[in-house]
């Protein structure tokens, strides 16, 4: 049982790796770094459970601002730029975080502990080990599992809202032309700028969890593989809806564990699938057409259900 | 109003626009013709901000808008359409007025949905201006799924929503079939008379001699002649060069 809450809770981690691609997606920005602010939220939230004894919830916050921060860095000065500049940013920054995370040491000296097992924090290319907050604090591996998806409800809440607002309809209008976006007095980059900096405020959120779930990271844990899987969760699901993310992280997560017993196809099935959505669906499972029609025959039902008006 | 002073733009070695001056009084309704190519979509988008100009200044309401971004040219109440309708393909004709909106919002406003009671009067505004422009029986269809004369329709809608003072029109009426034209003629005079400054720019010679009171003739990106439209009717220079040249066309 506790192997599936595991997998709930990662499923949950991966929610919010999607949506954070998501928020700069609905602004036509391809983020194949995303990487790199959730490996920059693990080592902060981490470090600050471990070694500045925060509580979870404050150390979430806290690498979730981290992470914001981070990609303030990263998107001030290339989402000025048109074409593909800021998408090969993202790839070049995440290779540098990744780099430096396997290389920083920073902590102290854990009193018990085998030899070459004696240190509290990220110790370099071992990486960070003993994140023991769960255990510490006797949170089993549901409550845990309770606990991420809680957040990932206030998220997806959030992107529901926001997508049935005008933020929403600007950024489709940036994805799809700029230029119309200028003409109506859209402040092109401040939106492309804001909408990235959400992204990594999540994905910071996202690592801290998962390393809390994980209790050991390293900077190869935030390789650009993980990036591109980011971002298949919202091509797959659907790039156009939030429901797209929503959709492709938590299959895209499931499938495999559920098709674990022919190990040996794993990964080339899910590769199929990923190439059979592409084939016959480019929009992803669900696409904007899909949400309008669902959305219009809800309406239909709460009227009908109404007792129609006399004039 | 509006000052255009000695403006010229070269691509490469082409001149596109060369040493235009042209003055825009408020209330007017200023006609820009030229045949293909003679730089008109240029000059507009020298005033909008989309290009830099090689030199040259335009002053809007005593404003200099050169050097200035698209978006704060907006924002100072000047607004165009394209020649080339350009819009949000999976948007509703109604999301895309509603949106064009957003630069006169603070951000509570920006949050809330199209049907959120706190947004009555931007909705109305937006109803409005969709019945102005015959896009209210459409409202709830998506952009892409409109006839064509009606996506000319919601590029001037969208232009309104902005609130401009002055609107600049690059060929509303190109693509439209005479009807719509027509149609086009009485809806631009209506705005003119509602108070919005307009400069049009058309190929249907007609029209723009019917509709507007001022008229300039640019050739090569430069300015041959400006006046009304008999003085430019009789103008040499206009019938060699614009008027002449069409009629050869027809007859071919
Ligand atoms: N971005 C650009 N780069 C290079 N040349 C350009 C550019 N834009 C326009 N031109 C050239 O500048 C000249 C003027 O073009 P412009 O589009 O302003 O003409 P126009 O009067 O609007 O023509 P039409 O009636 O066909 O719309 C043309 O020769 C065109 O090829
Ligand atoms: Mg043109």
């Amino acid at each position: 049982m506790s192997y599936w809450f595991t997998i709930a809770a990662l499923t949950g981690v991966n929610v919010l790796l999607a949506y954070s691609v998501y928020a700069s997606f609905m602004s036509g920005q391809v983020s194949i770094g995303q990487a790199a602010f959730f490996g920059v939220g693990a080592y902060v939230g981490a470090s600050l459970t471990v070694l500045a004894g925060f509580d979870l919830m404050s150390a979430v916050l806290v690498a979730g601002i981290a992470a914001a921060a981070a990609s303030v860095f990263v998107g001030v000065p290339t989402l000025r730029l048109k074409g593909y500049h800021f998408t090969i940013a993202t790839v070049a920054f995440a290779e540098a975080v990744r780099v430096i995370l396997h290389n920083t040491k920073y902590g102290r000296p854990r009193a018990s502990g085998n030899v070459g097992d004696q240190w509290l924090g990220p110790d370099g290319a071992t990486g960070f080990r003993h994140i023991g907050y769960l255990n510490d604090n006797g949170i089993s591996t549901g409550q845990y599992a309770v606990i991420v998806w809680s957040i990932v409800l206030v998220v997806v809440v959030a992107f529901f809202l926001v997508e049935r607002s005008r933020i929403a309809r600007i950024l489709r209008t940036i994805e799809e032309d700029e230029v119309v976006a200028r003409s109506i007095g859209v402040p092109v980059a401040r939106y492309k700028v804001i909408a990235f900096v959400c992204g990594g405020f999540i994905a910071g959120m996202s690592g801290a969890l998962y390393a809390h779930i994980l209790t050991f990271i390293s900077g190869n844990d935030f390789v650009i593989h993980l990036s591109t899987i980011a971002l298949a969760f919202v091509v797959i699901g659907g790039g156009q809806t939030m429901w797209g993310p929503l959709l492709g992280a938590v299959l895209l997560t499931v499938i495999p564990e559920i098709l674990r017993p022919i190990r040996e196809f794993r990964i080339e099935l899910f590769g199929l699938l990923i190439i059979l959505v592409m084939l016959f669906r480019p929009t992803g499972m669900i696409s904007a057409i899909t949400v309008r029609r669902w959305g219009s025959a809800l309406a239909a039902k709460a009227r009908a259900k109404r007792p129609t008006q006399a004039f | 109003m509006l000052e255009i002073s000695r403006i010229s733009k070269s691509f490469g070695g082409l001149m596109a626009v060369d040493s235009v001056d042209l003055s825009v009084k408020r209330g007017a309704l200023f006609g820009i013709l030229g045949p293909n190519g003679s730089g008109k979509t240029t000059l507009f988008n020298l005033l909008t901000g989309f290009l830099e100009p090689t030199a040259g200044g335009v002053r809007f309401e005593g404003n200099e808008l050169i050097g200035r971004s698209p978006e704060d040219i907006v924002r100072l109440g000047v607004a165009r359409t394209f020649q080339v309708v350009r819009f949000h393909k999976d948007s509703t004709v109604r999301e895309t007025v509603w949106a064009a909106q957003s630069m006169h919002l603070g951000l509570r406003d920006l949050f809330r949905t199209i049907d959120a009671p706190s947004q009555r009067d931007l909705a109305e505004e937006v109803d409005s201006i969709l019945e102005r422009t015959w896009l209210k029986p459409h409202a709830d269809r998506l952009a892409r799924e409109l006839p064509f004369g009606l996506v000319r329709q919601l590029e001037i809608a969208r232009a309104l929503a902005t609130r401009p003072k002055i609107l600049l029109m690059d060929e509303p009426a190109s693509g439209m079939n005479p009807s719509e034209t027509h149609q086009l003629t009485e809806d631009i005079r209506r705005l003119r008379d509602g108070g919005l400054t307009i400069v049009l720019i058309e190929h249907d010679i007609e029209m723009v001699m019917g509709l507007c009171d001022r008229i300039a003739v640019l050739n090569f990106g430069r300015k041959i002649t400006e006046g009304t439209a008999d003085e430019v009717k009789s103008n040499p220079d206009v019938i060699a060069a614009y008027l002449g040249t069409k009629k050869k066309h027809a007859h071919a």
